[in-house]
């Protein structure tokens, strides 16, 4: 103790110091000469003449002087930080019971931050995986003048004008859904394809891994019709041969010819994979302003902003409007940035699950400065000790901080631990769209939050107990040995207790809300009863089964289904009752000509009459 | 300047040896060395300070303020464990050397 106080001196002190140092050798010289003889005037000659240049000299020490003080200070803070260490380690050992209680709390407090920050951070915060993804936009019509509330695809006449006439786009891209069957590489395969336009590769801002990606020549009729597939058709199927470029597969028993293969880390912003490429290639006028089939990806301009694109387009929508009221009167254009469409639907349950685990870790830290301040009673009497023996009440609560701190990093630890067990769970609360583009990870970043989180919830359980234990009258207790709490303390543990109760009100009434909105879903009258239905998909294969066979094969399957005593009655549909994803059409009126521009789409599914039974 | 005619680290050589007696004062080592070298030391006095600050910058020497044998305040410098090691392989190191050295200097054969 005393040593450090010598220690911490300012420059003044040590200029001082050294001044001092100087003057006693040039003067003890000064006497040494007068003993010899020398007149007062010489021997202050002498002396001063044997000690050389003072004021270089004088300059120099003092610089070694700072460097010395300035590293011996380091040294004695690492000193007590260590010692402080060292006694919180101790308390903690002694009251086992206490600690392990206080780990066990903050290790699940933080580690469902980090857990829920993990998936924030993985979802949210983190760009797409493509090249400048903050300028990619998914391109929609708008219908919600016409009573249809969800954005809507585009035709391939209004995404022509959008595309052409344009002014704030550097590049648009379209695709559409293709399902074609793989023959001739082992068992045939259904595969999820896509078919885009030239643009769509470039749009999105990704080479290809081998050979080249589909251009825009590839849609022009007539041209040989070529393919792009995926890392995992590649590998999967032709076992990573490089020798694919320039093979033909067989697909829906046409021939196709690879000329490119995507980079395993490329997904094109869709639910499922997509194993196989090939352009778009729609025969010019065969679809009109009444056929939605496509979906259009765009990529802004550097520097445009979304509002200004989507005034953009939305004049060149207004302007079709006008100009083919039949078929586009109230269509509009709706934009909405690539992100926000992927990650868009978690934002809401992300955004109350970090709430949720907020309100849990204040609610541990409440609970823990609760437990801290019984502790910092019982310990009333070693505090008066120290304090009697000379330790100052900043050291005091800086002893007590340090245990706080000691406590939250290793709940912190332990807390990663709960979140990697726990963030693969919550990933399950991610559709898996975003799971494959984004990935929910313990990355550095989530390790950063878990520290910053683990040391602030220790400040937020110390600060208030440790200045509370300390700052009372420590010679008076130690003499009479009591232990009562003052007034003070009862009012503040008053106020702990009052906080504590506010949040958990505040979580239990957030939990029940969520609970009983997620009763009164299961018990939402569907209009149909659910006990003892079930709902299975059958997939027949194009390759096997020729389009004549397949209404007798799932005529036989449902009549097998019949015939089974287990089953009252089954039936055929092509896409269960109340689910989305509509099949659409156009309808033609019968004995019309074909009209392209023909009025809008019909939603429709098919369904056979026995479906209502 | 000062110590350039001196062989290098002979100087800290025999300031870590003024205080193997126990804690010294600086001018009580000047004086010493005055007598032990017979004032042949090329050196201004004051050149002993930087040199005994950057012992002590490297841990070689501690300091305390303390009264001297005619009680007046000043600064001593006392030998640190380090600082004996320290003693010790500089020592070592000097011997060989003078040794080598003398060696060559009084050969009897030339080249």
């Amino acid at each position: 103790m005393k040593r450090r106080f010598r220690w911490s001196h300012g420059h003044q002190e040590v200029d001082a110091d050294v001044q001092r140092e100087l003057d006693f050798h040039v003067d003890e010289r000064r006497r040494e000469f007068a003993a010899q003889g020398l007149s007062s005037t010489a021997a202050d000659r002498a002396a001063i003449d044997a000690f050389g240049d003072r004021s270089h000299i004088e300059s120099e020490v003092r610089m070694l002087r700072r460097e010395t003080v300035r590293s011996r200070e380091r040294r004695s803070h690492w000193h007590d930080i260590r010692q402080d260490l060292q006694i919180a380690t101790r308390g903690l050992r002694r009251t086992p019971g206490f600690t392990v209680v206080a780990l066990l709390t903050l290790a699940l407090g933080i580690g469902a931050n980090s857990a829920v920050f993990s998936v924030v951070d993985g979802v949210l915060l983190r760009p797409l995986p493509f090249p400048a993804s903050g300028q990619l936009v998914q391109l929609w019509s708008d219908h919600r003048a016409r009573g249809r509330a969800e954005p809507e695809w585009l035709t391939p006449p209004d995404f022509a004008d959008w595309r052409d006439q344009n002014t704030t786009f550097s590049s648009m891209g379209t695709y559409q859904n293709w399902g074609p069957t793989l023959t001739g590489a082992g068992e045939p395969a259904a595969l999820n394809g896509l078919a885009v336009s030239g643009d769509f590769f470039r749009t999105l801002g990704i080479a290809p891994e081998l050979g080249r990606t589909i251009s825009s020549d590839d849609d022009n009729p007539g041209v040989e019709p070529v393919v792009v597939i995926g890392d995992a058709l590649w590998r999967g199927r032709f076992g990573g041969d490089l020798t694919i470029l320039n093979r033909q597969v067989q697909l829906n028993g046409q021939s196709w010819r690879v000329v490119g293969v995507m980079p395993p880390s490329f997904r094109a912003p869709l639910p499922a994979p997509i194993a196989v490429f090939r352009a778009a290639r729609r025969p010019a006028g065969t679809c009109g302003r009444g056929c939605i089939v496509l979906r259009a990806v765009g990529r802004l301009k550097p520097g445009v902003t979304l509002a200004q694109a989507q005034a953009d387009i939305g004049g060149i929508a207004r302007h079709d409007a006008t100009t083919f009221p039949a078929t586009n009167k109230d269509v509009g254009a709706w934009l909405i940035p690539l992100h926000e469409q992927i990650t868009g639907p978690t934002r809401r349950p992300l955004l109350a699950l970090t709430t949720a685990v907020a309100l849990v870790l204040l609610i541990a830290c409440v609970n823990l400065a609760n437990l801290l301040l019984l502790r910092g009673e019982a310990r009333a009497r070693e505090f008066a000790v120290r304090a009697a023996l000379g330790a100052g009440r900043g050291r005091l609560v800086r002893q007590l901080v340090t245990e706080g701190l000691l406590l939250a990093s290793i709940g912190g630890v332990l807390g990663l631990a709960v979140a990697a067990a726990g963030s693969h769970w919550l990933a399950a609360v991610v559709p898996p769209i975003v799971q494959q583009l984004q990935g929910v990870n313990l990355s550095a970043a989530v390790v950063a939050f878990t520290a910053i989180v683990s040391i602030a919830a220790g400040l937020l359980f110390t600060l208030l107990p440790a200045v509370r234990s300390t700052g009372y009258d420590q010679l008076g207790l130690l003499r009479s040995g009591l232990r009562a709490g003052s007034p003070h303390r009862n009012r503040i543990q008053q106020l702990l207790v009052t906080g504590q109760l506010a949040l958990a009100v505040i979580l239990l009434t957030g939990a029940g809300l969520l609970i009983r909105s997620l009763v009164a879903m299961e018990r939402v009258d569907l209009g149909y009863r659910t006990t003892g239905l079930l709902f299975d998909i059958v997939t027949l294969p194009a390759a096997q089964y020729a389009p004549a066979t397949i209404t007798p094969t799932m005529n036989t399957v449902v009549d097998r289904l019949r015939a089974n005593p287990a089953v009252r009655s089954a039936e055929l549909v092509d896409q269960p009752p109340l689910s989305t994803g509509d099949q659409d059409m156009t309808a033609i009126p019968l004995g019309e000509p074909f009209d392209v521009d023909a009025p809008p789409a019909l939603w429709y599914r098919s369904r056979r009459p026995g479906i209502c039974d | 300047m000062a110590g350039s005619d001196l062989f290098t680290g002979s100087l800290d050589l025999l300031l870590l040896k003024a205080v193997t007696w126990g804690p010294r004062h600086g001018y009580a080592i000047a004086r010493w060395l005055r007598e032990q070298t017979g004032d042949t030391l090329p050196i201004h006095e004051g050149v002993l300070y930087p040199a005994l600050h950057r012992l002590e910058r490297k841990g070689y020497l501690d300091e305390e303020w303390g009264p001297t044998e005619s009680n007046r305040e000043a600064k001593f410098y006392r030998l640190t464990p380090g600082g004996r090691a320290a003693l010790r392989a500089a020592t070592a190191r000097w011997r060989l050397y003078a040794g080598v050295m003398n060696a060559a200097l009084e050969a009897r054969r030339g080249p």
